[in-house]
C-alpha cells in the first residue's frame, strides 16, 4: 500500500554531516535519505563509526546537519531556532538512552512526569498521565523510589515511561539495551514492541545487537555514513528476521554483534 | 617533572581553581594589610599610650588565621574531590597515592604561590586603604605608610602554615579514599526526611527562640543601662547559637520537602528538579549553614556596633563631659595651681568662658541613708551645691534656671542614684525646713559624685566648702587634648607635692583628651571589625562557591538530560540560578535579617543614653553595612554562577 506524505513522521533528505575543519575533516553522514512512517518500529544498525549515533543526534536535534533536510511531522528541523528546537524536543520527541539517563536526584515518578512538568501541564492531568504510563510499563509500584534503588531493567522501563508520557511523535532509542543483561534486554524489547503495537508509538532505535534489531519492523544498515542496506520484516517471524540481519551484517563486514 | 605537570594542569583547570585562587589571594591580601597595620608606626604610638591595640589585633589575626587554615583545608579537599575521577584513573594506571598527592600539592603550591604574589600586591593597596581609614578615625593626617618586613614575614609564614594544614587534609583524604569511590563517586542514596512538618515546627520554634533570646538580651541591656544588675548573658548566647543551628537544620529539612508535596508548585517547569537538587544539598549542609550564619551574623553585628560606637562617640563625650575642661578642687591655699592650670588651658585651647562653682558638706549622711550605698557602708558624706552656683553652671549648657524656695533638689549622675524615694523627706538645717522639689537625672553630668543636693544659697552659709571648681568652655573646639593632659599632669603634680599635707583631691577632665583617647579605641574596633567581617564573609562565600562548584561534574550530566528532554538554554539557566541562589542565600538570609534588630537595638541604646542624633544615624549605618555586605556577596555569587553556567548549561 502506498503511504501518503501525511503519514510520514520522519523524513530525512540527503543529510550530510562533517566534523572538524581545514585539513582534518571527517564525513560522518554522507547524503542519507529515508522516511519513517507513523507507527513504524525502525532499527538502525552498523559497525562502530558507521554514523549511527551521529544520525540519531541530528534527528534528535542535539546536533546540526551540515547539509540536507530533516522533517518531523512535516516541520523542517534544519534552520529552526534554538528555543524552538528545545520546545520541539520537549513536545514531539521521546528519548531512551543506554545509561537510562534518569535524574538520580528525582524519584522514579518525578522522572517520568518531568516532560509534562516542562510542558507546564496542570498537576491533575500530569498525575493521570503518570498513572497511565506507569501501569502500562509496570513501574507503578516504584514511583516513590530513587533510580539507585532499582535494577537496570526497572530503570530502563521507567525511562520508557518517561519517553512515552508526553505522547511524542517519535521515540528515539540510543542503544537502549546496551547496559542490560540478556534477560532484561529481551524484556525491554518486548516492552518496545508493546509500545509500538499497543500504544501506537513510532520508534527509531540505534543498536549494534542483531537480536535486538530483530524486534523491529524494519532495519537500516549504515556503513561509512551511507545507508548500505535495508530489510523489512513483512510477514516474517523474529527468528527469520534475526537470521537475515545476521547475514546482512556478515556481508556488511561482520563487524556488527550477532550474538 | 611534577612542577611542569602541575603548571600544565593548573592552566587546564583554570575554571576549577578560580574561586580557590580568589579566596587565597583575598585572604593573603587581608592578612598582609592587617599585619602591616599591626607593625605600623601609628599603631605603635597607640600601643605606647597603653591601648594594647597591637596585642589585640595580633590575637585577632592569629584566631582568624586558625579559622582560615581550617576553611582553606576544607576548600582544598573540595578541589581534590572535584577531580577524584582523574586521580582515580591515575591510580589505576599505576601511579602511587604519594605520586598523586605530590602532583596535587605541586598544583596547590603553584596556585598558592601566584595567589601569594597577587595577594601581597592587593594587600599593599588594602593596607594603605586601612591606614587611611585608621588615620581618619584617629583624626591624623594620612600619608603613605611604609611597609614592614615583619608584616611581610608574618603573612608569608601564615600562608605557609595555611598551605601545610590544607595539604595535611588532602593527604588524609587521598590516603583513605578507595579507587572505586574515586572513579565512580561514593554511592549516596538521598536520605528521606521523615516528618518535614515536625522539622518545620522546629524551625518556627527556633525562630521564636532567637526572638526570645534577642528580647531577653534587649531587656538585660536595658536594665543594665538603668543601673540594675543582670544575670550573666552566657546562657542567652548559648541559647541563640543553638537556635541558629536548629533554625538552619529545620529549614533545610522542611521547607524544600514541604514544597515537594505541593503538586501545583512542582508541576511548573523544572521546579521539582530544582527542589530535588536543593533538598540533598541543603539537608547535608545544614550544620555548616548554621556555622556560616553565625560567623556572618557576628560579622554584620560586629561591623554595625563598631560604626555605631563611632557614630555615638561625640554625643557620648558631650554627655560625659559637658564642659571642654573641668578643674576640680580649688582651695585658697592652691590658687596658684589653678592659675597655672588656667594659663596652660589658655595656651592650648584659649578660654571662651569660665564658670566657678562650689560643693559643700555637713559631714552627715541624711540623704545617703536612703540609698543602697549607705547599707553597703560605701556612702560618702552628703554634698550640697548652692542654687546660684548650679544655675550659673547649667546656663551655658542650655538649662533653664531653677528657683528653690524652702526646697531641695536632688541631681543624680547615675540612674541607680535616682532609685530612692526622697519625696516625703523634710530636711532640717540651720533652723529651717526644706521640702522635696524634684529628683533629676536629665542635667549634664558635671560631677563625679553619685548625686548632689541643690539647695537655696542661705542653706550652705554655715557649711564647709569642700571644693571650689572651675568649668571652662574653650575657644578652640579641636586642640591637643593629650598634650594638655600630659602637661597638666606633669606641672600640677610637681606643685601638688608642696601641698600634699592638705590631702585634698586634685582632678581635671579634658573632653578633647578623652575624645582623642577614644579615637584610638574606635580605630582598633573599626579596623578589627572590618578585618574580621571581611574574612568571615570571604570564607563563607568561598565555602559556598566551592561547594557549588564541586558538584558541577554531576550537575553537568543532569542538565544534559534536561537539555535532551527539551529544556531550553534559558530555562536551564533559570533552574541553575535558583538552585545556586537558594544554596547561597540559605546561610546569608538570617545575618542580613539580623541587621534590622541590631540597628533597632543600637538606636534604642543611643536613645537611652540620650543620644538622639546618633540614634538617627544607626539605621543609615546598618543599611550601608548590609548593602556593602550584600554587594560583596553578590559579586562572589555572580562569579560562581557564571562558572557553573558555563560548565553545565548546554546551549
Amino acid at each position: 500500500m502506498e503511504k501518503t506524505d501525511m503519514e510520514k513522521i520522519l523524513e530525512i533528505e540527503n543529510v550530510t554531516k562533517y566534523y572538524g575543519s581545514g585539513a582534518v575533516v571527517t564525513k560522518a553522514l554522507d547524503g542519507i535519505s529515508f522516511d519513517v512512517e507513523k507507527g513504524e518500529f525502525t532499527a538502525i544498525m552498523g559497525a562502530s563509526g558507521s554514523g549511527k549515533s551521529t544520525l540519531l543526534n541530528v534527528i534528535s536535534t542535539i546536533d546540526r546537519v551540515s547539509s540536507g533536510e530533516i522533517r518531523v511531522e512535516g516541520r523542517r528541523l534544519t534552520g529552526m531556532r534554538e528555543n524552538d528546537l528545545s520546545a520541539f524536543r520537549r513536545d514531539r520527541l521521546g528519548f531512551i538512552f543506554q545509561e537510562y539517563n534518569l535524574l538520580d536526584t528525582l524519584t522514579i515518578g518525578e522522572n517520568i512526569v518531568l516532560p509534562l512538568h516542562l510542558k507546564k501541564l496542570p498537576p491533575q492531568e500530569s498525575a493521570g498521565e503518570l498513572k497511565r504510563v506507569a501501569q502500562a510499563l509496570g513501574v507503578a509500584d516504584q514511583l516513590d523510589k530513587f533510580p539507585r534503588e532499582l535494577s537496570g531493567g526497572q530503570r530502563q522501563r521507567a525511562a520508557c515511561a518517561r519517553a512515552l508520557i508526553a505522547n511524542p511523535a517519535l521515540i528515539l532509542g540510543d542503544e537502549p539495551t546496551g547496559a542490560l543483561d540478556s534477560a532484561n534486554a529481551k524484556n525491554l524489547m518486548e516492552t518496545f514492541q508493546m509500545m509500538n503495537r499497543s500504544l501506537g508509538s513510532t520508534i527509531l532505535m540505534v543498536t549494534h545487537d542483531a537480536l535486538m534489531g530483530s524486534y523491529a519492523d524494519r532495519v537500516l544498515f549504515l556503513k561509512d555514513g551511507k545507508i548500505w542496506s535495508e530489510i523489512h520484516r513483512g510477514d516474517r517471524g523474529r527468528q527469520e528476521m534475526y537470521r537475515e540481519i545476521w547475514s546482512v551484517s556478515a556481508a556488511l563486514g561482520g563487524e556488527t554483534d550477532v550474538s | 617533572m611534577y612542577l611542569n605537570l602541575a603548571i600544565r594542569n593548573v592552566k587546564r583547570q583554570v575554571g576549577s581553581y578560580l574561586i580557590y585562587f580568589m579566596t587565597v589571594s583575598l585572604t593573603v591580601a587581608l592578612l598582609f594589610a592587617v599585619n602591616n597595620v599591626i607593625y605600623s608606626r601609628e599603631l605603635a604610638a597607640l600601643a605606647d599610650r597603653g591601648e594594647g591595640a597591637g596585642t589585640a589585633l595580633k590575637i585577632l589575626v592569629a584566631a582568624i588565621s586558625f579559622v582560615v587554615a581550617f576553611v582553606l583545608s576544607y576548600a582544598t579537599s573540595f578541589l581534590l574531590k572535584r577531580r577524584k575521577r582523574e586521580f582515580g584513573t591515575y591510580l589505576t594506571l599505576g601511579m602511587t597515592r604519594r605520586d598523586i598527592l605530590r602532583l596535587f600539592l605541586a598544583e596547590t603550591l603553584v596556585i598558592c604561590g601566584i595567589a601569594l604574589g597577587i595577594g601581597l600586591l592587593a594587600g599593599g593597596f588594602l593596607f594603605q586603604g586601612l591606614m587611611a581609614v585608621m588615620m581618619k578615625l584617629l583624626e591624623m593626617e594620612f600619608s603613605m605608610s611604609p611597609y614592614s618586613l615583619e608584616g611581610l614575614l608574618r603573612t608569608v609564614a601564615l600562608t605557609a602554615a595555611i598551605f601545610l594544614v590544607a595539604s595535611l587534609a588532602s593527604g588524609i583524604y587521598l590516603r583513605r579514599a578507595a579507587i572505586y569511590d574515586l572513579i565512580h563517586g561514593e554511592k549516596k542514596v538521598e536520605k528521606r526526611v521523615k516528618r518535614p512538618g515536625l522539622w518545620f515546627l522546629a524551625t518556627v520554634a527556633a525562630l521564636g527562640g532567637m526572638a526570645a533570646c534577642g528580647i531577653q538580651f534587649w531587656r538585660s541591656v536595658d536594665i543594665s543601662l538603668r543601673g540594675g544588675t543582670v544575670d550573666s548573658m552566657e546562657s542567652l548566647l548559648a541559647g541563640f547559637i543553638l537556635c541558629v543551628m536548629l533554625f538552619h537544620m529545620g529549614a533545610a529539612k522542611s521547607v524544600v520537602f514541604l514544597l515537594l508535596r505541593r503538586p501545583g508548585f512542582c508541576s511548573r517547569g523544572a521546579n521539582t528538579f530544582v527542589l530535588r537538587q536543593l533538598s540533598g544539598n541543603l539537608s547535608a549542609n545544614s550544620v555548616m549553614f548554621g556555622c556560616l550564619a553565625l560567623l556572618m551574623s557576628l560579622a554584620v553585628a560586629g561591623t554595625n556596633f563598631s560604626f555605631i560606637q563611632k557614630a555615638g562617640q561625640e554625643e557620648a563625650l558631650h554627655a560625659a563631659w559637658p564642659y571642654d575642661v573641668m578643674y576640680y578642687s580649688v582651695s585658697n591655699d592652691r590658687k596658684s595651681e589653678a592659675e597655672l592650670a588656667e594659663s596652660l588651658i589658655r595656651e592650648y585651647a584659649g578660654i571662651r568662658r569660665k564658670v566657678l562653682w562650689r560643693t559643700f558638706e555637713t559631714g552627715e549622711q541624711e540623704f545617703y541613708s536612703r540609698t543602697g550605698w549607705y547599707e553597703e557602708r560605701m556612702a560618702p558624706n552628703d554634698s550640697f551645691m548652692p542654687v546660684s552656683d548650679f544655675n550659673a553652671l547649667m546656663a551655658p549648657l542650655g538649662a533653664e534656671p531653677v528657683a528653690l524656695e524652702g526646697q531641695f533638689m536632688i541631681v543624680c549622675t547615675s540612674r541607680e542614684a535616682a532609685e530612692p524615694d526622697w519625696s516625703d523627706m523634710v530636711w532640717e538645717h540651720g533652723g529651717k525646713s526644706y521640702t522635696f522639689h524634684s529628683c533629676r537625672t536629665d542635667y549634664p553630668k558635671i560631677s563625679y559624685l553619685y548625686f548632689y543636693v541643690v539647695v537655696p544659697d542661705e542653706a550652705v552659709a554655715d557649711m564647709e566648702c569642700v571644693e571650689e571648681s572651675r568649668a571652662y568652655l574653650t575657644e578652640k573646639s579641636r586642640f591637643d587634648g593629650i598634650g594638655l593632659h600630659r602637661e597638666l599632669s606633669r606641672r600640677l603634680s610637681a606643685q601638688a607635692g608642696e601641698n600634699r599635707q592638705t590631702g585634698r583631691r586634685l582632678a581635671f577632665e579634658i573632653r578633647e583628651y578623652h575624645r582623642q583617647e577614644e579615637n584610638g579605641v574606635s580605630a582598633i574596633l573599626v579596623v578589627g571589625a572590618l578585618f574580621a567581617s571581611a574574612v568571615f564573609l570571604l570564607l563563607a562565600m568561598a565555602i559556598l562557591a566551592l561547594k557549588t562548584l564541586s558538584g558541577l561534574g554531576e550537575d553537568k550530566g543532569r542538565y544534559e538530560i534536561l537539555f535532551r528532554l527539551g529544556m531550553g538554554e534559558r530555562e536551564q539557566a533559570r533552574a541553575l540560578f535558583w538552585q545556586t541562589f537558594v544554596f547561597f542565600i540559605a546561610p546569608f538570609a538570617l545575618p542580613m535579617a539580623l541587621s534590622i534588630p541590631v540597628a533597632a537595638f543600637g538606636a534604642h541604646v543611643m536613645r537611652m543614653e540620650g543620644m538622639e542624633a546618633s540614634a538617627e544615624v544607626v539605621w543609615l549605618i546598618a543599611g550601608i553595612v548590609a548593602g556593602v555586605t550584600a554587594l560583596l556577596y553578590l559579586l562572589y555569587y555572580t562569579a560562581s554562577y557564571l562558572i557553573a553556567r558555563r560548565t553545565v548549561v548546554r546551549d
